[in-house]
């Protein structure tokens, strides 16, 4: 569903990221682990479009980023560590302007109903974005995977700075999406959450994909261990 | 998709402080602008009107004392009295003709120089003089100018734009709503264009409804064909704002800085231009002091009279054929002697104005050239023509003075060398200027 071939970018001469290949499937959640500067929100950006690769190629259901960059966007939901909504619309409106977007005209039913699906409380779907804590906003993000039934997530430190419950609640959401069939790329620093929620991880350093690990096949220290040896490296 | 983004638009944009007090302030101001404009059109009516009708009473009133003459029931002592003498109807007391330029339909948009110079005046034998009743009283005016249409859209509303457009784009920046635009299956340009365009027509209905609704309520003649380059020259200059709203957006993330910049280029374009052009034009061309020019006129008429005898004896031997023979009373050639010096000391006078005039019209020349240089200058100066309140047509007023004075010379004057008096019928004939 998710794939990166040979993928490179470069930043006037210093590589951000390096030959990266991934290949994530449909119901998978992928945790890319490494440090601040390692390339992983490059690699999301990449994906996105943002800026082309210097080489290499991504796709996204079997389509290159670069050259249909608007039908791979249609199959994407992107979150990133700080979903900026629209602060004077409420997380209903919000996510009717971004579903309208991609061409999805809903209703109010199917709005509360979607939102009511990623978890957030039916009072405050019309209370205005600019009252929500960061764990709702990233419900309301949630909720437009959900609604436009994304193929992918492309998750970007989604957990960073949220309490335990509520990265407990995304890790849930997650959980939901993957059986609904998506695949999910999350780019974090948080080991603990990449072991409980991923199917597979892998370590990025200096622009590189230094291991890929099954999550079921290793333990929490053992991955820390893994984690920090590549760091040193 | 436009649908879309303009109604989500409209829901972020009408929750904002500055659209807020945009939609509130724009309209109020602008109902105000042309209020004012529109009672000063009206004065201006009503006092043509009443000069016209008093000036219709007058010779009316002479008409019938005439005839009361002819019909021999009534008698006059002197000859100033008798209301057919060509000095009487030209000249004396109330008589002469009143030269008007009549306000503009769409007079109400601007008062342009209309406080500075005189909309009529009045003419006879030996006068010439602009009426100054609309002269300014309040020296604050003098510096900012009056409250009018023209003022609100060239001084006031680029500020309502800047309100409205100062962040229109870090607005996305800033706030992090960009990255997840980008990420959406529609270009992020057109997303961005459409936000822009949206918010130039929300501020352009605002002035533009204000102006429809409220001329319309006034009886100002927005219906009329006249009103549409105007419509359009006012989505012109809030688009050259809107454009410069863009432009800075684009080079810069912070709407705080965008927000100064903005001002900054509020204060370039509608003060400091206009200032350094002005002040450039009267360096290149200094007007000489209007005490230079009455110490001249003065003069003039000084040296003039000083040489009357002259004067008339030269013309009498000129015009043998105009100098009525045997005898004549005093009072004809006292009249025939002032009339002559009269003529000569304003075709001096005339000159010596021309020349004082002259560098004023270069400095005209040289703001024309330059005025370019700020919109704003070129948006005010246009609505004045619209208006027809500017400098150049108000000016005309005394050419028209001149020229209708010439005629009037030439009707009654010939009549008085042969002392012909006018009769009742005729002095309901009595010639008058076909004024725009």
């Amino acid at each position: 569903m998710l794939e990166t071939i040979n993928l490179t970018k470069q930043f006037n001469g210093q590589v951000a990221v390096s030959g990266l290949h991934l290949n994530i499937e449909a119901g998978e959640i992928y945790c890319l682990l490494g440090a601040n500067g390692a390339g992983k929100t490059t690699t999301i950006n990449m994906l996105l479009n943002v800026f082309p690769p210097s080489s290499g190629d991504a796709l996204i259901g079997g389509l290159s980023v670069t050259e249909n960059p608007l039908e791979t966007k249609k199959r994407l939901t992107y979150i990133p560590e700080n979903l900026a909504l629209y602060p004077n619309l409420t997380g209903a409106e919000n996510l009717r302007f971004f579903c309208g977007l991609s061409g999805l005209q809903l209703g109010v039913t199917e709005i509360e109903g979607h939102l009511k699906k990623a978890g957030l409380q039916p009072e405050a779907m019309h209370k205005r974005v600019e009252t929500y804590s960061k764990g709702m906003r990233q419900k309301v993000g949630v909720a437009l995977a959900i609604a436009r039934s994304s193929d992918v997530l492309l998750l970007d430190e989604p957990t960073s700075g949220l309490d335990p419950a509520a990265s407990n609640d995304f890790a849930r959401l997650l959980e939901l999406m993957k059986d609904r069939g998506a695949a999910i790329l999350m780019a974090t620093h948080d080991l603990f959450r990449a072991k409980e929620t991923g199917t597979r991880i892998g370590i990025m350093n200096r622009g590189k994909l230094m291991d890929e690990l099954v999550a079921s096949d290793i333990s929490h220290s053992d991955l820390e261990q893994v984690y920090l040896n590549h760091m040193k490296s | 998709m436009m649908s879309h983004l303009f109604y989500f638009e409209w829901l972020q944009l009408r929750k904002t402080w500055s659209f807020r007090l945009t939609a509130l302030i724009v309209p109020v101001i602008i109902g105000y602008s042309l209020l004012l404009g529109h009672q000063r059109v009206q004065d201006q009516h009503a006092q043509i009107q009443e000069l016209l009708e008093s000036e219709q009473t007058f010779y009316d009133d002479l008409a019938e004392r005439r005839r009361a003459i002819e019909l021999g029931e009534s008698e006059v002592e002197h000859w100033f009295q008798n209301p057919g003498n060509p000095l009487v109807l030209a000249q004396f007391g109330g008589s002469g003709r009143y030269v008007f330029l009549s306000p503009k339909p769409l007079a109400a948009l601007a008062a342009g120089q209309s406080d500075l110079f005189p909309y009529y005046g009045k003419i006879a034998l030996t006068n010439r003089s602009a009426m100054r009743d609309n002269a300014l009283e309040n020296p604050v005016m003098q510096v900012a100018g009056p409250f009018d249409f023209a003022f609100v859209l060239v001084w006031l509303i680029p500020l309502f734009v800047i309100t409205i457009g100062y962040d229109v784009l870090s607005r996305e920046k800033e706030g992090g709503t960009l990255a997840l635009l980008q990420s959406q299956p529609v270009s992020i340009q057109k997303i961005l264009l459409m936000k822009v365009l949206f918010r130039f027509l929300v501020i352009s209905g605002i002035v533009l409804l204000s102006v429809l609704v409220f001329g319309f309520l006034l009886g100002i003649p927005i219906g009329s064909q006249a009103v549409i380059p105007v419509l359009l020259a006012i989505i012109a200059y809030i688009a050259f704002w809107f454009a410069l709203c863009v432009l800075v957006n684009w080079f810069s993330d912070s709407s705080a800085i965008n927000a100064i910049t903005l001002v900054g280029l509020w204060v370039l374009f509608v003060l400091i231009i206009p200032s350094l052009i002005s002040l450039f034009a009267s360096n290149q061309h200094p007007v000489p002091s209007r005490a230079m020019w009455v110490t001249d006129q003065r003069g003039i008429q000084q040296a003039v009279n000083e040489e009357r005898h002259t004067f008339f004896e030269s013309w009498k031997a000129d015009h043998p054929e105009e100098v009525m023979d045997g005898d004549t009373p005093d009072f004809y050639l006292i009249w025939m002697q002032r009339l002559l010096t009269n003529e000569v000391i304003q075709d001096r006078v005339d000159e010596a104005t021309e020349r004082f005039n002259s560098p004023r019209e270069q400095q005209v020349g040289v703001i024309s050239k330059l005025r370019p240089l700020s919109p704003s200058m070129l948006m005010h100066h246009w609505m004045q023509q619209v208006a027809g309140t500017d400098a150049q047509r108000l000016q005309s007023l005394d050419g028209e003075m001149r020229e209708f004075q010439k005629d009037w010379k030439g009707y009654f004057i010939p009549r008085f060398r042969q002392l012909k008096y006018f009769s009742a019928e005729e002095i309901s004939q009595i010639p008058r200027l076909d004024f725009d």
